[in-house]
């Protein structure tokens, strides 16, 4: 690590991508009257390239460059199968989701997707406050992330808490600047980074330790041959897991913030919806392949860890190994730097979608009743939510937060029934979804708490889930919401 | 043949993921290793996840608008 900093290397390619990226994101700032070009950039609509980078960029975090090498060299191969068919299924949730919400969409320029959920004030309460609890701990994991890997890469010239600062900085002041576009511009130099450091890494392994795949999967049925069978040498790859991991995984685009807030960039001003449905389709596509293609690269490096050097104690020191052990100082800090974009594509996204949400769906539609706020409001709320953000990563070691941090995905999944209950019923109670959240988020916390073998091995957040569901189902019909133009404010427009 | 490709996108996808955790995928003797030399596992694990991955394309790509 030191020869980071000696050789400069670190702060040379580091530069280059902050200057890349910030030209990128603010070459076309937002107008500032206009609250639908800060979110959804209705004044320069995207390209289909930068709306699949965006939605990509927002799905990579740093856990695909050192958490799936971890995985792999704990537990084998199976990570590849286990992971990636959950997240592949997750185009079919994006599609399917995506869609409804652009034909909802059509008749009018929404400023939220909750709108088009469920228009009744207390659930967007409770959506707002489940998202935070389970999303913004996984937000501050990825700040005090910056913090910690700046810190290691310069040998400690930039301490943990100042990396951590001007990281989080950088993300907001393109964000102010240019809003939803600098997000989602940063998102395509991100993407770059992340991309061609994780394939460079894998490429150059294989080829120069390996002589190629074929003599890399040889050693390993020859040295380990458990990391190549089911269910794993620790036993974690079961059918329990899988089923946990698809559901878990697949429903990331329907219930996350950044995702769901960034489905109506794809309507395409002026332009039908069969268009926006046809942008979506390739948008989907485009996930899928970018998942396949960026997650193989972190088996490969696992394997190879596991080969090279398997005493290590943690399978998180795999990729920092061997960038140590067998790369040159230049490559090691291009690397560094591409896991920096990759947990800054998934921070910044969080970041804007946590202060849309809190600037459009509390501020301006509960307090503000639908007649204030205006961009510089929505500048305030992300400053906020980037502020706050920072005060728990400096409290990233307390045990509340990694262990929120670690179930956000199962958290956010109890909001998923209402989500889909709202888009798909056709007069549900209003109550509904704010039951089923709750319901299904109190089952998960008794189910985090009981033993695995009562839930049969599953997330707690599955069980949780299917409680939610049946809630919703139970009490959406005990009082329908009455069809009359009135109650079109409920939200229900398509 | 929009109907073919819909049809074979979803069996596919229904048998690959009942696969995933099948004990076929133990087996050493599946023809892929002997074609590409490596275990039959690894081969397997690797293409599962991308021909799932085409098999949703495949699905997508054929959603008929005016059928909902």
């Amino acid at each position: 690590m030191t020869n980071w900093t000696a050789s400069g290397w670190f702060w040379v390619i580091l530069a280059a991508y902050l200057i890349l990226t910030f030209v990128a994101a603010v070459f076309r700032p937002i107008r500032k009257e206009s609250l639908q070009d800060f979110f959804h950039s209705v004044a320069w609509p995207f390209g289909l390239g930068v709306l699949i980078a965006t939605f990509v960029a927002t799905l990579f975090s740093a856990f695909f460059m050192v958490g799936v090498p971890g995985f792999v060299f704990t537990h084998g191969l199976g990570t590849w199968p286990y992971f990636v068919f959950g997240d592949v299924l997750g185009m079919i949730g994006l599609f399917l989701v995506g869609r409804k919400i652009l034909l909802k969409a059509q008749t009018k320029d929404y400023l939220s997707p909750l709108e088009l959920i469920n228009g009744d004030p207390l659930y967007s309460v409770v959506f707002v406050l489940t998202t935070t609890i389970f999303v913004l701990p996984y937000l501050a994991v990825q700040i005090s992330g910056f913090g910690k890997l700046i810190s290691v890469a310069t040998s400690g010239s930039i301490p943990f808490l100042s990396g951590a600062a001007l990281m989080l900085l950088f993300i907001y002041l393109y964000s102010f600047i240019a809003g939803i576009r600098g997000v989602a511009y940063s998102d395509v130099v991100q993407g770059v980074f992340l991309f061609a450091a994780a394939w460079a890494v894998g490429i150059y392994i294989l080829a120069a330790e390996f002589n190629g795949p074929k003599e890399l999967f040889a050693r390993v049925q020859s040295k380990s041959p458990e990391l190549l069978s089911l269910p794993g040498p620790k036993g974690l790859f079961t059918y329990a897991f899988l089923v946990s991991n698809c559901i878990i995984f697949a429903s990331i685009p329907i219930c996350q913030p950044q995702f769901l807030t960034r489905y109506l960039l794809i309507k395409r001003q002026g332009q039908s919806v069969a268009a926006s449905i046809r942008f979506l389709k390739f948008v989907a596509i485009g996930m899928g392949v970018a998942i396949a293609i960026g997650t193989l690269p972190g088996s490969i490096i696992g394997l190879a860890g596991a080969m090279l050097h398997p005493d290590l104690k943690s399978g998180d020191q795999v990729l920092g190994t061997l960038l140590d052990e067998h790369f040159w100082p230049w490559f090691n800090a291009f690397v560094s730097v591409g896991v920096l974009a990759a947990a800054m594509s998934t921070a910044d996204s969080i970041l804007f979608s946590l202060g849309h949400l809190f600037s459009i769906d509390i501020y301006r539609r509960l307090i503000a009743k639908g007649t204030g706020g205006n961009v510089i409001v929505s500048q305030i709320f992300i400053f906020g939510v980037a502020v706050v953000a920072f005060l728990v990563a400096l409290t990233g070691t307390g045990q509340l937060i990694v262990q929120l941090a670690r179930i956000s995905f199962s958290g956010t999944l109890q909001l998923v029934p209402s989500i889909i209950g709202g888009l798909w019923h056709p007069r549900p109670w209003r109550h509904a979804g704010t039951i089923s959240v709750l319901s299904g988020v109190a089952t998960m916390l008794v189910c985090l708490n009981v033993p695995k073998r009562l839930i049969l091995g599953l997330d707690p957040g599955v069980p949780g889930m299917l409680i939610g569901t049946a809630a919703y189902l139970a009490v959406a019909r005990v009082k329908p919401r009455p069809s009359s133009p009135d109650e079109l404010s409920h939200g229900v427009r398509a | 043949m929009r109907h073919v490709i819909k049809s074979v996108c979803s069996i596919g996808i229904a048998v690959l993921l009942l696969l995933t955790y099948s004990p076929i995928l133990d087996s050493k003797t599946v023809a892929a290793q002997l074609v590409l030399g490596f275990p039959a596992t690894a081969l397997l694990w690797l293409l599962g996840p991308v021909v799932l991955m085409v098999f949703i394309a495949g699905l997508i790509l054929t959603w008929e608008e005016d059928n909902t």
